[in-house]
């Protein structure tokens, strides 16, 4: 069973096309990674999956039913989404930005507080952080909690807005790793945006090139490397190589 | 502590009281009217222009007009009509901090909010409201301070407040009570403040103890503040009391309630006070009403609101009968009282003995220095300007007596009654309208000016009963041994008393009762 299917999704905002005829599905525990050029839908592509924007037309499937089928709030409760701006509740703490999801489940104050060591732990934040206020921590610090808030009330499928952006390279990785091995217990499915090619190879089953609202290709990481269909794609998958001989060079340049 | 200070702390509990009473009431409308109008209109910005202008518009309007048009509106005196003009008042601090309070929670966290799986009531309550809470309570702190001192006015429509030192202080030059009135109410300010304040920090820095602590000292404030309002009267016994003792034949109003009426200046007060003296020396629980605005009183004695006060014929005649014609003083008397009774069902049980009516006053010296006799002497001064009372240069003898007189270029300058007969001796104004009975026209040497054209209608005070207290043949028989008491003179010498000597309206209602021989004490067999 598809987790979400979208057929044929379009958006636009005052007549200005965000998403054009978007189609594609995510099976149970699969990782779809969405790349593209800033502004090229993939924001609103999510937000259309957990319903933060109705499309204008098209239809949307979750958990193989329509998703009109349930309450907006009820089915968001069931899906992690991690925003591109954190998003965190500057008025409550750590601990009550990553139980709320639970709390609204109606989870008893000690299971959620289990749930909050064991997420903080694995966002690599000390339990001390636990009261901390939102507005004291660093960005980075910041991202990890909305991270553990998404993770919270062990969703079917997490959504994922460049979720690791504002993180060292050190943390990004062994959150990345951690993310996997969760992945594996619970079996969730991901749909995450990234500007990193290497990090939509390293998590993604499939990655889905956009342009200008539409899908270009979708496909897995290797098939998208040995066959990308344009020139476009081809040149979006190379910047970590470049990046890589870039950076070659500058060592070259001081050593 | 003076005796006039004691007097004043005295009267504390109950105006603190009915004032706290009247603040409370009011907030808690507004508020339970200013929140959830808020809330709608953050969630559709369409009701915001209409319902923002709306409570803008509300506060352009003087607070003191805002009160006397709700007399009017509402149909009756008291409690009710300044509880609405307040409650309208408090509102726009309310509904405009709680409009941009909510317009103010970032967008992202709202929708973070949706995110979570909160629907919009849980996003309003958990999310919207909590973060907006620090500007939503500064509104209530904006709204409780204007409140505060908004309700010190609402004394001239009949509600009892701090505000009742100030107008009878103002109008009897008891400055004690004045400053009293406007320190007791700076200071209720102040302290509701202070506590709304520790409150709002304790909301902003996410403090719950400090908050609910903040929270609990203001309800206590409040609750401890109206106590005496609430608990059933017990300080009106004194009269029950002297009649339990008395050992002749019962007293003849035993335990009737009589609210006695009065218009806000000196001689009212006094006259209040004695009617209350020979009502309670017959046995009734006397209530007075003092401090009602000219036309307000009549209303509420139409309405029953107050069994009795004392008006004046002239005043009837223009104000409440609309005549711009003249009339002698008796033909006066008797047709105010023919209709009185025909048209309100009011009883005019009489003329007590003297009149106070308008008369030009001006100083014994400038009389002399150009030979002033009449009204249509006043030509003679270049420049002319006269003070009086804002009421007067609003009723038809001002008009009749300018033209009479050819009086047309004077410059009018309405003040309080209370300031102009020191204008006059002060040379600020060349003439007033003086009261006829006021003690500082022969205190401050002035002379009255003959009106040989009769401009100025008669003035005799009368003793007007309610319908009700009309047809109570007890009340009217306690009342009758005033009619026709009451001369000039110890009238002016009661009212300068209080203006003159600093004597409380109580004083000079004693001297006045024994002045006439109709003192406390119950009348010999
Ligand atoms: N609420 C909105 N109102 C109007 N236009 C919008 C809105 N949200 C997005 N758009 C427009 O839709 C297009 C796609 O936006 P979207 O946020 O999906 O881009 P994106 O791929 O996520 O870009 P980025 O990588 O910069 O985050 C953009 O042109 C954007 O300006
Ligand atoms: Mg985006």
């Amino acid at each position: 069973m598809a987790v979400v299917q979208l057929r044929n999704v379009s958006k636009a905002f005052a007549g200005r096309p965000a998403v054009a005829d978007v189609s594609f599905s995510v099976a149970e525990g699969e990782t779809v990674a969405l790349v593209g050029e800033s502004g090229c839908g993939k924001t609103t592509t999510l937000k259309m999956i957990n319903r933060l924007i109705e499309p204008d037309s098209g239809e949307l499937m979750l958990f193989g039913e329509p998703a009109e089928a349930a309450p907006a709030p009820l089915l968001r409760r069931r899906i992690g989404y991690v925003f591109q701006e954190i998003g965190l509740f500057p008025h409550l703490t750590v601990a009550e930005n990553i139980g709320i999801t639970p709390a609204l489940l109606g989870w008893d104050k000690a299971r959620i507080a289990a749930r909050v060591d064991a997420l903080l732990d694995m966002v690599r934040l000390g339990a001390s952080r636990r009261g901390a206020m939102p507005g004291e921590l660093s960005g980075g610090q910041r991202q990890r909690v909305a991270i553990a808030r998404a993770l919270a009330s062990q969703p079917s499928l997490l959504l994922m807005d460049e979720a690791f952006g504002a993180l060292d390279p050190l943390t990004r990785h062994d959150l990345r790793s951690d993310l996997k091995a969760i992945q594996a217990e619970a079996g969730f499915a991901i749909v995450l945006v990234t500007h990193d090619m290497a990090e939509a190879a390293i998590l993604g089953d499939r990655i889905l090139v956009m342009q200008e609202g539409r899908v270009l290709q979708d496909a897995a990481p290797a098939e998208l490397i040995a066959r990308p269909a344009d020139d476009y794609v081809a040149h979006l998958l190379a910047a970590p190589e470049r990046e890589a001989a870039a950076f070659a060079a500058a060592r070259r340049g001081h050593g | 502590m003076s005796a006039n200070l004691a007097e004043q702390f005295s009267r504390l509990p109950d105006l603190l009281a009915a004032h706290m009473l009247l603040v409370a009431a009011a907030l808690a409308a507004g508020a339970a009217i200013s929140l959830p109008l808020g809330i709608l209109c953050a969630r559709s910005p369409r009701l915001r222009g209409p319902a923002v202008g709306f409570a803008s518009t509300i506060q352009t309007v003087p607070a003191l007009a805002l009160l006397a048009l709700m007399v009017p509106l509402v149909g009756r005196i008291g409690f009710l009509p300044a509880f609405l003009a307040l409650t309208l008042y408090s509102m726009l601090p309310m509904l405009r901090n709680a409009v941009v309070g909510l317009a103010g929670v970032d967008g992202a966290v709202r929708e973070a909010a949706r995110a979570v799986g909160m629907t919009p009531a849980q996003s309003l309550w958990k999310v919207e409201l909590p973060l907006a809470a620090p500007v939503i309570l500064a509104g209530v702190r904006t709204a409780t301070v204007w409140v505060v001192g908004m309700a010190t006015l609402a004394t001239p429509v009949g509600a009892s407040s701090l505000g009742n030192y100030i107008f009878s202080g103002l109008q009897t030059r008891n400055w004690t009570a004045v400053l009293f009135g406007c320190v007791a109410s700076a200071l209720l300010a102040l302290a509701l403040d202070q506590l709304l304040r520790a409150l709002e920090s304790g909301v902003a820095r996410r403090r719950p103890a400090r908050a609910a602590g903040a929270a609990a000292g203001f309800a206590a404030l409040i609750l401890a503040a109206i106590a005496p309002a609430l608990l059933p009267a017990s300080s009106s016994a004194p009269a029950a009391g002297h009649a339990a003792v008395a050992s002749g034949p019962a007293p003849s109003l035993a335990g009737r309630r009589v609210t006695v009426g009065g218009k806000p200046f000196t001689e009212q007060y006094v006259l209040a006070h004695l009617i209350a003296g020979v009502l309670e020396d017959a046995g009734a629980q006397v209530r007075l009403r003092e401090d009602l605005g000219s036309t307000i009183a009549f209303d509420a004695l139409i309405r029953d609101e107050i069994d009795l006060y004392v008006d004046y014929t002239g005043t009837i005649w223009a104000s409440v009968m609309n005549r711009d014609d003249a009339a002698g003083r008796d033909a006066m008397a008797v047709r105010v009282a023919a209709w009185l009774l025909d048209q309100h069902g009011v009883t005019d049980l009489g003329r007590l003995g003297f009149e106070n009516a308008y008369g030009f006053a001006v100083t014994r010296a400038a009389a002399q220095e150009n030979s002033l006799a009449s009204v249509a002497d006043l030509n003679r001064l270049d420049g002319l300007s006269i003070g009086g009372d804002p009421e007067f240069f609003g009723r038809p003898e001002w008009i009749a007596a300018r033209d009479a007189y050819g009086l047309q270029a004077t410059r009018t300058r309405p003040m309080d009654s209370t300031f102009m007969y020191g204008a006059v001796r002060d040379g600020a104004v060349d003439a007033i309208t003086a009261y006829t009975t006021d003690g500082r026209i022969d205190a401050f040497d002035l002379v009255l000016l003959a009106d040989p054209a009769g401009a100025l209608p008669p003035y005799d005070a009368i003793l007007l009963l309610s319908p009700a207290a009309g047809a109570d043949r007890a009340l009217t028989d306690a009342l009758r041994p005033l009619l026709g008491a009451i001369p000039p003179g110890a009238m002016r010498r009661a009212n300068a008393m209080v203006d003159l000597e600093g004597e409380s309206p109580e004083a000079a209602a004693a001297f006045l009762a024994s002045e006439i021989g109709i003192s406390g004490e119950p009348a010999a067999p």
